[in-house]
């Protein structure tokens, strides 16, 4: 049995990183004031390696206890994650696009950090949908026609050249 | 024209009642160039196709923002296709992202690695 809340500590930790990336950007892009800037990244890169570690530490632990998320509905948790996901990447972006107008370091690693927790967050993305359990489709959809469609035709093209 | 990895392409297809649909394209340039056909997987914004097959898309993912709200990659409705069903090449996905779109495809479709080589 899953004996840890990992979606409420995966959201915990997110909602605390969020609040200091906020503060940062706003601090960072309307004070610029470099020292205070420095010191305030770097306090915040060490809540980042904390969600870091804390993302990983949840992979792990879920990877080992596979067989307990087996066939469950784990439609909350991947909707959960997925919104993660969706914020932490408009962060990674945004940091993405700053990059080349800063010379302080210490927003590249804040930048490296947040594609790792991305890089984790995907994997457990990955590790939930893949034991969620499924309820196949009753009919293909218009989208599965179509794709299928395209095939047929590249094959018609080559067998018969039509 | 020439087809890369990443690329976001609108493509036709002969069904006439169905609209253009855009796909991310999977295959690596050399072998899009072999005989002018290339493998992609589809975009979709339907609620209704939503589910563990889907790799939620948005803007950040993209060099250019992609004008449609919603969008997700049907990761099991892998195509391949000829060039002269190109419409228009509209969107190039960044490397990271495309990186874990593969992931996800090789996990959860195929139950493989498809973890990128270094090129």
């Amino acid at each position: 049995m899953i004996a840890i809340d990992f979606n409420q500590i995966l959201d915990f930790q997110f909602q605390e990183s969020k609040r200091g990336y906020k503060r940062i950007l706003s601090f960072y892009f309307l004070a610029r004031a470099i020292f205070s800037t420095r010191f305030l990244i770097k306090k915040y890169n060490v809540t980042l390696t904390r969600q870091l570690v804390n993302a990983k530490g949840i992979y792990v632990y879920l990877s080992e206890n596979v067989s307990d998320l087996k066939d469950k509905d784990l439609s909350s948790a991947i909707l959960n994650v997925e919104g993660i996901i969706k914020e932490t990447s408009a962060f990674e972006a945004y940091l993405e696009n700053h990059l080349s107008a800063t010379k302080l370091q210490e927003l590249n690693t804040t930048h490296t950090i947040t594609k790792e927790i991305l890089d984790v967050t995907y994997n457990l993305l990955r590790l939930l949908k893949k034991n969620n359990l499924k309820t196949p489709m009753a009919e293909a959809s218009e989208e599965a026609k179509i794709a299928v469609g395209h095939s047929t035709n590249t094959l018609n093209k080559i067998f018969h050249g039509r | 024209m020439v087809v890369n990895q990443r690329d976001v392409l609108l493509l036709n297809h002969s069904f006439d009642s169905d609209k253009p649909h855009l796909f991310i394209i999977l295959s690596v340039n050399e072998a899009n160039e072999q005989e002018k056909t290339f493998v992609g997987v589809m975009i979709t914004s339907s609620e209704k196709t939503r589910d563990d097959f889907s790799f939620e898309l948005n803007d950040n993912m993209f060099l250019a923002p992609l004008k449609k709200e919603n969008s997700h990659v049907r990761m099991h409705l892998i195509t391949s296709s000829f060039n002269n069903y190109i419409i228009e090449k509209v969107n190039s996905m960044k490397l990271f992202y495309f990186n874990q779109l593969m992931k996800s495809i090789g996990d959860l479709i195929f139950n493989f690695d498809f973890t990128p080589l270094k090129s």
